[in-house]
């Protein structure tokens, strides 16, 4: 393969990538509660994210609140959820899934913050 | 007119101080009173009482909505199917306005772009009466979307409430079914379950 090939396949390759990558951000003021894992599959116009929440205090239950932003392929905002409740537990992992209802979310961001209450 | 003495250009740059403090200045979009009223979120966690709230609706319209999208009823329909709603009955022992977790649902769908909406039985009156006021101008083909709905969207609210001296507990399921009308068939079904906890300290001040 002469260099001008592979270097061609290399650009390829990195603008693969760079087409199928996703900013995932996740921002969390709550120390006890961390994203164990985080996942997302593209339904149709439609993205589906999938975490794994897990809570370091092993001895009392945390709760906390969460909400996922949805946005477009430019960055602009589509759509948030509002603060969703959840108890996590020590040594029980809790399993969120969301789904944007508005079709062209490219990017989200999973915010994760203290109960207010 | 000139100001030759530095105490007389002193004065006079004072007086012309307090005359715009007087006016005021600018207006800075703002007008508040004496109380304390502040705006907040209006998708934070509601944690006020027991009872439903904000976020109980909020989070249940929008789960509702997330599982409904994902169905196959409508995410592969070939063409977008023409639903109504209808009630949503609460058997709850509080008030609950339950056409406030349907008009969310409706809006979040309708913004998906997968559905559209027939009028329900709320603004159905004022469908028909607008109807009537231009029925000499239209068609009464065009009328006839009214009676073409794919699916109908009903459900409940029920809620199962204890209390001892110094606990409260309460706990809310809401559920939802897609229904067709021609053959009665349910195809879509899905629930959402609250479990809310208020806990009063025996020794209080």
């Amino acid at each position: 393969m002469s260099r001008i090939s592979l270097f061609s396949l290399i650009v390829l390759c990195v603008l693969l990538l760079a087409g199928c990558g996703r900013s995932t951000h996740i921002y969390a003021d709550n120390k006890d509660v961390e994203v164990d894992s985080i996942t997302h599959i593209q339904d149709g116009e439609f993205l589906v994210v999938s975490a794994v929440l897990v809570s370091s205090d092993n001895d009392d239950a945390t709760h906390s609140v969460y909400r996922m932003l949805w946005f477009d392929a430019d960055g602009l905002l589509l759509e948030q959820t509002s603060w969703r409740p959840v108890v996590v537990k020590g040594g029980a992992p809790v399993h969120i899934r969301e789904r944007s209802t508005i079709p062209g979310a490219a990017e989200y961001t999973l915010l994760i913050s203290n109960d207010a209450s | 007119m000139t100001l030759k003495h530095p105490a007389a250009a002193l004065v006079a740059l004072a007086l012309f101080a307090m005359q715009l403090t007087a006016c005021g200045g600018p207006r800075t979009g703002r007008v508040s009173g004496d109380g304390e009223v502040v705006y907040e979120d209006p998708q934070a966690e509601e944690t006020v009482t027991t009872h439903w709230g904000s976020t109980d609706l909020q989070t249940t319209a929008e789960s509702l909505t997330q599982s409904l999208l994902a169905s196959r009823w409508i995410k592969d329909a070939s063409a977008q199917p023409k639903i109504r709603l209808r009630e949503v009955r609460n058997f709850t022992d509080e008030h609950i306005d339950t056409k406030g977790i349907t008009d969310k649902i409706r809006i979040m769908l309708l913004r998906s772009g997968l559905v559209r909406f027939l009028a329900d039985d709320a603004n159905l009156d004022a469908v028909f009466a607008e109807r009537d006021l231009t029925e000499t101008a239209t068609r009464r083909g065009a009328n006839k979307l009214l009676a073409d709905t794919d699916y109908i969207i009903t459900g409940t609210v029920r809620s199962i409430r204890k209390r001892t001296k110094t606990v409260g507990d309460v706990y809310y399921q809401v559920s939802l079914e897609l229904t067709d009308p021609q053959s009665g068939e349910i195809v879509w079904a899905d629930e959402k379950e609250i479990r809310k906890l208020t806990t009063k300290p025996t020794i209080g001040w």
